[in-house]
Order: C-alpha cells, then structure tokens, then sequence
C-alpha cells in the first residue's frame, strides 16, 4: 500500500533500483523488497488519434511519481467513497502511464506471471489508482507475481465515434480500448525487465474494467497480447437493452453548435468545455461511453456477434458479488441494521416490497442460499448477477477450447453489523488489501478470504488454474455442472442453478431502495482535481 | 491514516461513534479507539457571499466521507509528490467542511486541547486532506487531543473584492477568512461534544497555512476564537498586502475580462469555475504587467477589521497579543523539494573537491565568509550542505518571532528542523518535511521515514505542539529545555537526530548568506 507502517528504510535513490528496458533506464523505489515503479509513460496520443509507442530515451527516468489520469466529464465526490475508498487524482490527457509492482528486476530468467489491471468507472471514469484497493504491492508479494495498473483515455477522449466525419477519425470510437492494447504491446516488450514472463499475462478487471477485459476479448489487434482473462462484475444485462436514438457525436455536435465540416474544432477544445456543456444533457450523459462496434477494431458484444474464435482459446474467470449496487448506497434501513431484525420485521418489510411474491421470494432464496437470512432479499444485485450467467451458459456453449471459471463473492462485509458485499467489494481481496481497508476489513476472517481469493486469481494468471490452497476442489463451468465457486469465509463449490432461479426471479422485480446521500453533490459542478 | 493496516473492526455501527452537537448528531467511526468524524459541515455559503451557519437536523448524520475541497485554478501532479505524498479529492464550492479526531465524546468534563490544522497552497489550493501527513488520529491518539482539519475557499472564490458591486458582497475580498473565522466558532459551540475545550483552542498551519495563521493573529473578528499559534514555513516573510485600491482593481478587471457590466453583477455568481479562474488569471497578469511585473495573488485583503495587515508592515493587532506563538521552519523547503538545484548526483557523494567546486560556484567571492558562517552554525553538515538551505524562510520565521517577542507579551518559541532524510542518499527537510512529525504521521510516509529516528523524533515534536496547544509552553514530559524566543535571548530549537537549543546559532551565517531564488514554475507541475 502506499500508505501503511514502515519499519525498514525505503529505498530510493538516483541509482537504485533502476532497470533495463529495451526503450531506456527507468528509476523506481524498494518498499520491503517490493519493486514499485509509478507513473511509466507507455503511449503517446493525440485527442481522438491512435496511441504511439514511447520513444527510446537516454539517461535515467524517474517513475516514483504516479501519472496523471484522463479527464472525467464529471468527477462527483461519489457517495459510496466510504465503502470504496477512493484516490481522485490531477487529470490530463496526457495520461498514458502505468505502474508496476514486483519482486525481481534486471533478472530475465524469474518468468514470474503478469497481471494487467483495468480500473472500473464504465469506459468514462476512474485510474489505474482510483481506489486505494488497486495498489498492486501486496498481491505482488503474497502471489509473486507482477502486477500492473494503468491509465488510460476515457469518455469523449477514448470513444466518441467521429468516423462519419472523416477518415482522419476512424477510430477515435476505439481509441480508449487502443491505449488499452499499446499497454499491452508495452508489456510485451518490457515486462521481461521487471522479472515478469511476456508470454503469460492475465488482463482482469472490474466493473467497466470488466467490461474493457470483454471487448479486448473480441478485439483482434489485442490477440497473442493476453493469454488469460478475469471479468469481475462486468457483465451485465442492462447493456444489451440500451439503443441510444442519436449518437454521441451528433449529440456533442449539437451541443457546441458545429456543423460537421467543423468537426475538428473539437480537437482543441479545452477539456472543461466538454465538462461545461455536458451539464445541459440528462445526468448520466457523460457515462454513457464505450466501444464501437465497427468490425474491424472491435468486433462487438458477444451476446451480438457470438465470441471470436481467438477468445474460445483463452482461459476466462467470470463472476461478480452478492450486493453489488443493491448495497453501495444503502446503510441502515428505518435507523437500524438489517441483522438486528428478527423475522416479522424482516417479513413485513419484504411484503412492502415484494407483495404477494413474497413466500416465492422466499422459497428461491432459501433454496439459493439456505444459510443466508431472507432480508438479504433487499440487498441483492440487480445488475451483473444475470449476466454473469449468461456469459458463463455463452462459453459453456460456444464449445470454446479453453476453461471457463465461474465465482460469487458472497462475504457478508463489516460496516453496520453486516452489509452485503457491494460494487467493488471483492477488489480488496483480490489485490490482498482487504486488511488495509476500513470497510472490509474483519479481523482473523479477512486475512483467511484474502489469502484464498487472491491465490485463486495468482493461480489462475500462472496455471490458467484458479485451484489453490485452503479452499474446496474448482472445476470449470459446464453446462451439465454449471459448478460455481462461492467466496466466503467458508468458501464453497456448488451448481448454481438454485441461484438462477433466484436471479432471473429477482430481475423481473424491480424494488426501490433508499439510497443514502452521504455528501451533498455539487448543485454547481466544480469538476475534480483536473488541470 | 485514512488506509493503513487494520488489526480490528473500524466501521460505523448504530449506537456506536455518535456525538450529540448542538446541530444535531453525527455519526462517525471508531478506529482503534479513536473517533473519527469526516465531513461535517461547517458553515455554508453562496458564492462570493459570507458563509451562514448550517442547518440544525433531525436524526443522525453520517460523518464517515470526506467533504469537497474549494475548486483550484490549476490541480496537477506536483514535482514533490514523492516527497509530500498528496491526496487530491474531489473540488466543488461546496466546500466548507471539517474533519474532527479525538479520543471523548459527548464527555463534556474531557476539555482536552484542540488543534485547528489550516493546510497549505498559499492562498489558492489545497485541502483539509490534500496531505496522507495531515491525517489527525495518530496526533489525537499519541497525544489525547482534539485534532481538526478543514476545508474552505481558497483563491478567486475567497479573495474576490466585489465590495464595490453591492452590499452582499461586502466582505466577499476576505470570504476565504470568515470561512475559516466561521470554522473556529463551529468549534467553538461545537467541540465540547467532542470532547473538546473551546477556551483551549490552538490554530496551526504550514505554507500559505501558516500564512492563515497570521492572518486569524491580524484579525479582529477572530480574535478570542483561539488561544495559540503555530506559523511553519509561511506567513512570515514580507509579502505585499492586498491593498483595497489593488483588489478592487483586480475585481474590476475580472469582470472585464468576463464582459460582465456592474448591473449584472450577479452573473458574476453562476459563470462556470474555469472560466471564472481563467478570467481571474487574465486580470492578474494585466496588473502585473502593470506593477512592472510582480505577481499579484488572491488573497486577504486589508480592511483593518477581518484583516488588519501583515505584522511586518502594521504591527501586531492589540486584539491578539495576549496569544502564545510557536513558530518556524525547516532547513531545506524549496531548496529541497524538487531533487538537486545545483550539482550533479547525489550530494551525499560528492568529492570534497566538487563540493566546494559547487559552493564557489554558487556564491564567488564571498565563498570563504559563507563556508565558514555555515560550519560555525551546522559543525555537523558538510559544506555542499550550504547550498540546500533556505535562508529567506529562517530570515522570515527569526524576524517574526522577535516582533512578536517584542511587540506581545504572551510566550514566543522559535524551531528549526533539521533531519536529513535518507532520500536520494541524503536530502535535506523539504517544505512540508516536518509536517509528517507534528502529526506524528512519519512512519508511514516513505520518504520521511529514517529507521531508528523517526520514532523517537515525532513523539518529541508531536507532544512539543500538543504541550504548546494545552498551555502555550512546548515543555513537559518528553519535551525539555526548549526556552522561549525573547529580544534578550533569542533562542531556537533545532530538531534533528540530536536535537539541541540554541540562541543565534546562525546569527553570522544569516548575515553573510544571500537568498538563493528558486522559480515559482518549479512548484507547478509535473509535464514529462
């Protein structure tokens, strides 16, 4: 982490350590025999243009320091900052950097696996060190791997489709998904460097970075760049549902009042223009990004165009939580918490929200999740559940030749006497950060879950294998098994058919929930930390 | 620590952490025995408007998020981020919230002392957390004290004279300060639920933080509101005021710049921050111009009642002379923050030959007086070390405490710190360097920890400044022989691996020394 108790000397000076790399000397600091180096420039670009490599440079280059991040349209203080921890950062197009953590340098035989991480915020949002859980030191150690965490463009910077527009445009839908594979490229070319083996990197990734893991899955300029693939929580059924009536570039168009054969001024804009004018479309406007489906750069959705052959030939690890969004903005309900209710409570409470579907409710959920009370009903994901599903069913039935995994991370969190395990809430375990974080922590239980989840996922990156000490036998997913790992303070392998039922019941009823403001939002957007 | 290694439960429950104020309750969060409350607001204000009190609520407030930080002209990633480690949060002119660590609650016999912590970026960025260094528990902690951080507005939202453009906007050339006067009377009704005393009440801030401090010395309307100060790195060198002529002028300007004519003042309230910071910069580059090139700020404005004027230039205001100052530097600041200004390499290794090749470079003829001013006042320090001191800040904070010592009565102390880190092989303290140390912070940020000292170093410094906050003496306990800085005796503590107290051990070496200039450019910016 890179706040935490120190008792030996950090190391940092001009000439040590300091690698190697094909392109220059890079300089970066020891913090208890971690390797870490922040803020390496892996690509340059022009707004709306195609990533270049980094050019060759002499001397010695500090990376000690992290890089800036893409501007956001919006940077809000998010109201589930309590429970995900984040680290907003000074934002600048110039914003291709990456970071490495790892136990061996300048020592080409090590071959240690690479895992590359795509931060969440959809494809609008969010770094390579948006939440303090992304910091790769510890899983570095614990699973002495290389972790790397980047950097890279977003929104109307990575994915606004200007190629009606000229030639000159044609992939600036894509660019944000192409400074994703210059990274990778990056990797391939350096890694070795860094005591890290090229031909074995895992891209995995949360959220949008879920989503980012998905479309490099289809995506033919990433193939042979990756050989393994971890969505977490970053399908969802939501998206296959949404057909905007004019596309973005007319909408951004209409709003600067250009004429398309002034398409370019959008070029030199400054960037708080954008943050400015967005303010006059529906809330949410400056989310709503993401790849383009142009046959050539990305080949589209799965759901749409089936999956690609080259992505049958990679092992994939697909899951998501229990709470997910139904949790991030909810704390206690009338006052009190959900695990002080006894039953009647909890029953009158789920017949104001389920009605007569109640004991159905009920029945699905016991059958799900025998040991888990039923006011959990009002806590359930409502977006990735299902889609996580139909991903694992798609694979299971695209007779890919590589495995598929699939997970739940069901471990009921600490704030408020228990809370179930929200948007973002398997990352701390997963980067084996869980006892650094308030929200997640539980003492003599974090430190077991943690150990599990994240040798699963180093496992996983070195073996294809998430099979690992301490918990019950993994199988992949097929369609007679449908076998699901369970994550939890007792983990456990089970079918998940129960819970599909449950699933596909909770996705046919929608239920409102209260949701917590914890800080009041800007009425005056002042933007984050941005240049 | 907002992240640090955890070894029990630390999250909120009902019934758990909720201290009763007169506002209503907030509910924070236990950590390791220590009650932490983040992002309470306050005061609220309109823009360019005098901040109001908040709002009495029904019900508990959760007080476990951090609030906005005041929007910045310019937020980028600083050269000096390895050595102060930043955490930058999310901007917005909702800004005027406080975080509070403490050991009571609703206690009301606790009267533990209370430090106000007033962060640093001059008059025009930053935050109550932009430092991991700031963070209060292990403070409150190590020390049973009150800590408080805060946040309020900073540059064209603080410091924009529009008196000239109606009533409402009387003071709005000062809102940054009755911000901070509004934060100090939150505390005063409000920190007893805390455990808090309001009649002990300490103001401490580093930078344009210390700049702050001066300010609340110098102002009538925060006088009685607090009982010490602490000036670190700021607000005692001999800056120009703002004079209400010059400031009205900027305003002016500002709205020029936007095309705003006095009758529609009040777009002046809506226009979009960046341009309203861009138009800001224009109309300070035009008076500059103007003045031949000096660089005109945002920033109090003097109009002898929220802000008196700088004690260099008026004296200090009878209404705060009966308070104790504790003020200083550090060896290095901006001599330091940046790598090496001089030379190459790691000093720590240079020859003696390109040491002193180095040092002659720097200062000519008067090398010789120099070498021997510095090894008279630093025996302990090589000569290159000469290079990487900043004499301009010492001027500032030795001139400063002898007006005070002169002009108040109230006790006066005056510190120098002075540990190397083990940086880069050797780097002197940076500007913020000590900071981690007051806050007792500094085994955990990276660059300022030196196995072996830091531990007995910041419990020395930290329990200095709480000493000082509960009864305006840094001695007591672990702290010794630290006498006050009198016209007679003009005594400084030097922290360091041995720390030691002096009376005008650089006397000479302050004569003989020049200034060495540093680029404001420096500070701004990191463009690989």
């Amino acid at each position: 982490m890179f706040i935490r108790k120190l008792t030996k000397q950090a190391v940092c000076n001009l000439d040590e350590p300091v690698v190697l790399t094909p392109d220059g000397r890079l300089r970066g600091l020891q913090v208890d025999d971690t390797y870490i180096f922040r803020g390496i420039k892996y690509a340059d670009a022009e707004r709306f243009m195609l990533p270049t490599p980094v050019k060759p440079w002499e001397g010695v280059k500090d990376a000690i320091i992290y890089g800036p991040v893409c501007p956001e349209i919006q940077t809000v203080q998010p109201d589930d900052n309590y429970t995900v921890p984040h680290v907003f950062y000074p934002q600048d197009e110039d914003c291709q950097y990456l970071n490495v953590w790892t136990q061996r340098i300048n020592d080409p035989s090590a071959k240690r696996p690479v895992l590359v991480w795509f931060h969440g915020g959809g494809f609008s949002t969010g770094s390579g060190i948006e939440h303090f859980a992304y910091d790769g030191e510890n899983m570095s150690r614990f699973g002495d791997v290389v972790v790397v965490t980047l950097n890279h463009r977003l929104n109307l910077l990575g994915y606004l489709d200007l190629s009606a527009y000229g030639e000159r445009y044609r992939y600036s839908g894509n660019v944000g998904n192409a400074d994703l594979v210059e990274a990778l490229r990056w990797v391939k070319r350096n890694i070795t460097a860094f005591g890290g083996d090229p031909d074995n990197v895992t891209i995995f990734g949360q959220s949008g970075g879920g989503g980012k893991v998905a479309s490099l899955l289809q995506t033919p300029s990433a193939d042979g760049l990756f050989h393994r693939a971890v969505i977490q929580s970053g399908i969802g059924r939501f998206g296959r549902k949404r057909k905007p009536e004019k596309s973005m570039a007319e909408t951004v168009l209409e709003l600067f009042r250009l004429t398309p054969d002034r398409v370019q001024e959008l070029e030199t804009m400054p960037y708080w223009r954008f943050q400015e004018e967005f303010t006059k479309l529906p809330s949410g406007a400056g989310m709503a990004f993401g790849p383009t489906k142009d046959g050539d750069f990305y080949l589209g959705d799965i759901f749409e165009v089936g999956i690609c052959a080259h992505a049958k030939t990679v092992p994939v690890l697909v899951g998501n939580v229990l709470g997910e969004f139904s949790q991030n903005f909810v704390s206690t309900v009338d006052g009190t918490e959900k695990n002080s209710w006894d039953e009647e409570k909890a029953l009158r409470i789920l017949k104001e929200k389920y009605g007569n579907d109640t004991e159905e409710a009920i029945r699905l959920h016991r059958a799900a999740y025998p040991d888990l009370p039923v006011q959990n009903l009002l806590f359930l994901d409502r977006m990735f559940r299902g889609g996580t599903m139909d991903y694992l069913h798609a694979r299971a039935k695209a007779c890919c030749t590589a495995p598929t995994y699939g997970f739940m991370f069901r471990m009921e969190q600490p704030p408020y006497g228990g809370t179930l395990p929200w948007h973002n809430a398997e990352i701390p375990y997963v980067f084996h950060n869980a006892d650094y974080i308030e929200p997640s922590y539980v003492p003599g239980v974090t430190e077991k879950v943690q150990d599990i989840v994240c040798g699963a996922w180093c496992h996983f990156a070195e073996k294809a294998d998430p099979n690992t000490v301490g918990a019950p036998f993994w199988p992949p997913f097929d369609e007679e098994n449908q076998a699901m790992m369970y994550f939890d303070e007792y983990s456990y392998v089970k079918s998940m058919k129960a819970e599909e039922d449950l699933f596909n019941f909770i996705d046919s009823h929608p239920v409102e929930m209260t949701r917590v403001i914890r800080q009041k939002q800007p009425k005056y957007f002042g933007g984050g930390p941005r240049v | 620590m907002y992240i640090r290694k955890l070894t029990s439960l630390v999250c909120p429950r009902v019934g758990q952490a909720e201290a009763v104020t007169p506002y209503g309750t907030f509910r924070g969060i236990l950590s390791e025995g220590t009650y932490v409350f983040r992002g309470i607001e306050y005061a609220a204000a309109k823009r360019f408007h005098a901040p109001e009190k908040p709002a009495a609520f029904q019900g508990i407030k959760e007080a476990i998020v951090y609030g906005n930080a005041c929007p910045e002209p310019f937020t980028v990633v600083p050269h000096d981020q390895y050595t102060v480690p930043h955490y930058f949060t999310v901007q917005s002119q909702d800004c005027l919230y406080l975080n509070i660590w403490t050991q009571h609650i609703n206690e009301p016999e606790a009267k533990r002392p209370v430090m106000v912590w007033f962060h640093g970026g001059g008059m025009t960025t930053g935050s109550g957390v932009e430092h991991y260094a700031y963070d209060g528990e292990e403070a409150s902690r190590f020390n049973d004290v009150v800590v408080v951080t805060l946040n309020h507005r900073l540059n064209v939202l603080g410091f924009l004279d529009l008196s000239a453009y109606g009533e409402e906007y009387k003071d709005s050339g000062n809102a940054g300060l009755l911000d901070l006067i509004s934060a100090l009377e939150w505390v005063r009704d409000n920190i007893g639920a805390f455990g808090g005393d309001p009649e002990n009440v300490m103001i401490f801030g580093q930078s344009g933080g210390g700049g702050k401090v001066c300010s609340m010395l110098q102002s009538k309307r925060a006088a009685g509101l607090f009982k010490r100060a602490v000036l670190q790195s700021g607000g005692m060198r001999r800056g120009a005021d703002q004079t209400k002529e010059q400031s009205r002028k900027l305003a002016a300007y500002v709205l020029e710049e936007l095309g705003i004519v006095p009758e529609n003042i009040k777009e002046i309230e809506t226009v979009w921050y960046d341009r309203l910071s861009e138009a800001a910069a224009r109309a300070q580059a035009r008076i500059s111009a103007e003045n031949g090139g000096k660089r005109v700020m945002f920033g109090p404005v003097v109009d002898n009642d929220i802000y008196c004027g700088h004690p260099f230039n008026v004296g200090f205001i009878e209404e705060t002379k009966d308070v104790a100052v504790l003020c200083g530097n550090v060896y290095g600041e901006f001599m330091q923050n940046f790598n090496f200004p001089k030379g190459e390499g790691m000093k720590g290794r240079w020859t003696e030959a390109y040491a002193y090749e180095m040092v002659k470079d720097e200062y000519g003829e008067k090398t010789e007086k120099v070498t021997a001013a510095f090894k008279k006042a630093y025996p302990e320090r090589p000569v290159q070390d000469v290079l990487f001191m900043d004499i301009g800040m010492r001027n500032g904070a030795y001139d400063f405490a002898l007006l005070r010592a002169k002009e108040s009565g109230a006790p006066c102390y005056n510190f120098l710190f002075n540990l190397e880190s083990p940086l880069n092989g050797g780097t002197l303290p940076w500007h913020n360097a000590e900071i981690p140390y007051i806050f007792h912070n500094a085994d955990y940020l990276e660059p300022s920890f030196a196995a072996g000292t830091t531990g007995p170093l910041q419990d020395l410094i930290s329990r200095a400044w709480a000493n000082f906050a509960a009864c305006g003496n840094p001695n007591g306990g672990i702290v010794s022989g630290w006498e006050a800085f009198t016209p007679d005796k003009r005594c400084t503590m030097i922290f360091d691996r041995e720390c030691r107290m002096e009376a005008d051990h650089d006397a000479e070496l302050r004569r003989v020394l020049p200034p060495r200039q540093i680029s404001i450019s420096m500070l701004l910016g990191k463009k690989k």
